[in-house]
């Protein structure tokens, strides 16, 4: 018989605990969302012992067991056995940080769990000459304390998955020190919550009763009748403050017993690096270097592979229209299915670069240093510095753009970033902005080709993006109110060269959640797509036995809603041939050129380009060009504004967790888009 | 004096961090007789960027109204440096 054990993985951040996660597990492990909210749950098998199977579950991390976060309130919960029943907790400690790291060691042992100290990077500690007396630690606190490295290293005591869970069972033998009933903490109310439920560890208790706001709405242990904690709010909070501080003197006195020498930090390495980075000038030259260098990247080489893939796709569609005998499944899956499919896959170039780049400024500690200056310049929107990757992201792809949202702590915050991204003109607009900016906007330059009219436009088109995200993000504010204290309380970690296993970990986690989760949406709205647009009624099947495309286009359904929503969009100067392509990137915005393209391609004598087909097109009512200035204007406003991309809500719904937000972010950036296009066309015409 | 008025490059002890502060900053660190420096300032004056202890630590301006420091002078300085 095979026993099972499971045991969480807890810590500070920057301690290197997911290194070591994914040191102990290697590939055996698993990626889902904890219930409700989208902190992700991380779960890997330690390589059996003997017969002994450890499942090792990679909680966020956490300065404290007091939640101060979405990622800090999950280790509360999971702590307190409401994400499941465990075996114990392994902490992890950066030796050169253990002052700070013990705080939420000391927490978790006064829940009388079976616990593990394994202090990491001990390759820094040889390194750096700090020494350690784990022995003396392992005998004040009464639990098994091993010293680890995530890159090997002669130190590293569990390079032997045997050793780690030897400390594991021995932890489970061992009687760890408590400190809370020393503390004497207790209120009128706190005292009452004791005496009413005997046998239950204090600690425990104590964390219900001062934490019920956070853990409210859960389902609750054996604990019940938690009294009121606003009527004591101030002694409580004072109490908390005590407990903080009762705390360090205890973990100081153990490093002292320990002899901890840690060498002198001023001056270090990562201080004289900051002084250049964090310059008031040069720092914010380097920080939009680095941008423009990672967006360039971005795009150019991930273009290829995406040139690349979207041959393979029209390949394969054709080679099945070829292949398999004509009918409505070989039309599904030549041009349904396969076309959507490539247009998902066709993103996970862009989403590897963009998600290495963000990856690697992460792992160096780079980021800390771009959310210090741009903090104070996002916040009077409500957000905070940590939402500009997300937003410069976003001029790739909104997809990829919302799951770096995932690095805002600040739920509110996070909301809001993710909300307002859609905004920032994205890589699918920029072949609609060419193509209209071609047809309406005259080429026109100054100062001997420098400046030039058709450029500003564009330019224009970019700055409205970004005015949008951040307007909306200044209304939103008003709405969306943080649940925790939104001022920035920030470690700064120290620069280090990145680890590749992680970045290669995180790459696939991301890659992968991005193929399985907004995948399966798009696939499926470009199937309904391909239906609409193939087929119709008795007149489009007419059209299709005369072999004309366009007006087989016409008569299907999606033509019929073309034409239907037809006097909907009269107002802002478009036609029923500009509603279906409206209509169809209602699924991706490229679409756009594409419609347009089958629409036009049965007029003229096929040597006219798409260019000029669409700017001779005229309207049989009035006898003008379709596409006048007011018609192209009133369009680019609405492609910049509109949520015209199924992708991004798709993501949306993943990330929030519901069709709410989505649902609200399509009904306003819609809405918007079509105010703004029909003041602009009633204005120019 | 409150950490706020510490001017860059500068050295302090710190007295209290008030019970108006979050949990947070005092569980990253911020307790009675820790030492802090003023290292730089993003621009627009908030955040700032401290070392406190042996942490890198960046904090809301508005943060640091609360902490009240005793500036160390270089003469002190320099006598710890000695022994």
């Amino acid at each position: 018989m095979k026993r099972k054990q499971t045991w969480l993985l807890a810590g500070n951040p920057n301690t290197g605990k997911t290194s070591l996660f994914n040191k102990w597990t290697g590939l055996r492990k698993k990626t889902g969302n904890y219930p409700g909210i989208t902190v992700r749950k991380q779960t890997g098998n330690l390589p059996p012992v003997g017969r002994l199977q450890i499942t090792l579950w990679d909680l966020p991390g956490a300065y404290s067991i007091h939640p101060h976060s979405p990622d800090e309130q999950v280790v509360l919960e999971t702590l307190l056995g409401r994400n499941g029943p465990f075996d114990g907790v392994v902490v992890v400690a950066d030796v050169q940080h253990l002052r700070k790291n013990l705080l939420l060691l000391s927490e978790i042992m006064d829940l009388e769990l079976p616990v593990v100290l394994v202090i990491n990077m001990c390759d820094e500690a040889a390194r750096k000459g700090i020494r350690i007396d784990t022995q003396v630690i392992e005998k004040e606190w009464g639990i098994p304390v091993l010293s680890a490295s995530a890159k090997n290293h002669t130190c590293d005591q569990t390079a032997n998955p045997q050793t780690l869970v030897d400390a594991m069972q021995r932890a489970r033998q061992m009687k760890a020190r408590r400190f809370f009933p020393h503390y004497k903490l207790e209120t009128a109310n706190f005292r009452q919550f004791i005496q009413a439920h005997p046998g239950i560890n204090t600690y425990r208790l104590w964390l219900l009763y001062t934490e019920q706001k956070a853990l409210r709405g859960k389902a609750s242990g054996p604990e019940k009748d938690i009294p009121p904690v606003e009527s004591e709010y101030n002694a409580v909070k004072h109490r908390l403050h005590r407990e903080v501080v009762l705390r360090y003197r205890d973990i100081g006195r153990l490093l002292r017993k320990a002899h901890v020498r840690q060498p002198e930090m001023t001056g270090s390495l990562t201080e004289k690096i900051d002084r250049i980075l964090l310059h008031p000038v040069l720092g914010i030259l380097i920080f939009l270097l680095v941008m423009a260098g990672v967006f360039q990247a971005v795009f150019t080489w991930s273009a290829a592979p995406m040139e690349w893939i979207d041959r393979q796709g029209l390949h394969l569609a054709m080679w099945l229209r070829n292949s398999l005998p004509p009918g409505p499944l070989t039309g599904l899956l030549a041009d349904g299915l396969v076309p959507g499919l490539t247009g998902v896959l066709m993103f996970v170039p862009q989403i590897t670069l963009l998600f290495l780049f963000i990856g690697l400024l992460e792992e160096t500690g780079y980021m800390s240093r771009i959310v210090f200056l741009t903090d104070r310049l996002l916040r009077p929107f409500g957000l905070s510095g940590k939402a500009v990757v997300p937003l410069l992201s976003g001029t790739a792809c909104a997809v990829p753009a919302v799951l770096a949202a995932r690095t805002v702590e600040n739920a509110a915050q996070r909301l809001i970033t993710m909300l307002v991204t859609p905004f920032v003109t994205c890589s699918a607009r920029l072949p609609v902005y060419a193509v209209l900016i071609g047809l309406v906007i005259p080429q026109r330059s100054w100062l001997g080709g420098l400046i030039n009219l058709q450029g500003l436009v564009l330019m224009g088109l970019y700055l409205l993006g970004f005015g949008m995200a951040l307007l909306s993000a200044w209304i939103l504010k008003h709405f969306i109110r943080p649940g925790y204290p939104a001022l920035l309380i920030m470690e700064m970690p120290h620069y280090k060269p990145p680890i590749w296993r992680n970045l290669f970990h995180t790459l696939w986690d991301n890659v992968k959640a991005f193929m399985l989760g907004a995948g399966k949406i798009i696939v499926a709205f470009s199937i309904i797509l391909w239906f609409l647009g193939t087929h119709g009624g008795e007149r489009f099947r007419q059209a299709a036995r005369q072999g004309d495309p366009a007006l087989q286009l016409e008569h299907s359904y999606l033509g019929r809603m073309g034409k239907a929503i037809e006097p909907a969009i009269r107002p802002l100067g478009y036609d029923w041939k500009i509603g279906i392509a409206l209509l169809s990137s209602f699924a991706a915005r490229e679409v756009f050129v594409s419609t347009l393209s089958t629409i036009y391609s049965v007029q003229g004598d096929g040597r006219q380009s798409l260019m000029e087909k669409m700017r001779n097109e005229t309207d049989l009512r009035t006898g003008r060009h379709v596409f006048s200035l007011a018609t192209g204007l009133s369009l680019l406003i609405f492609y910049a504004l509109a949520m015209q991309c199924f992708s991004t809500l798709a993501v949306l719904r993943q990330e929030t967790g519901s069709w709410k937000w989505p649902a609200l972010v399509f009904g306003y950036m819609t809405g918007l888009a079509y105010v703004l296009s029909l003041a602009v066309y009633q204005f120019l015409s | 004096m409150k950490l706020s008025e510490l001017r860059k490059g500068e050295k302090a002890r710190i007295v209290a961090c008030g019970n108006k502060l979050p949990l947070k900053l005092l569980e990253m660190g911020c307790l009675q007789g820790r030492e802090i420096q003023f290292l730089y300032a993003a621009p627009w004056g908030s955040p700032r960027y401290y070392r406190m202890g042996k942490d890198y630590i960046a904090l809301d301006r508005a943060l640091t109204e609360h902490i009240e420091i005793r500036k160390i002078h270089e003469a002190e300085t320099n006598l710890a440096a000695r022994r």
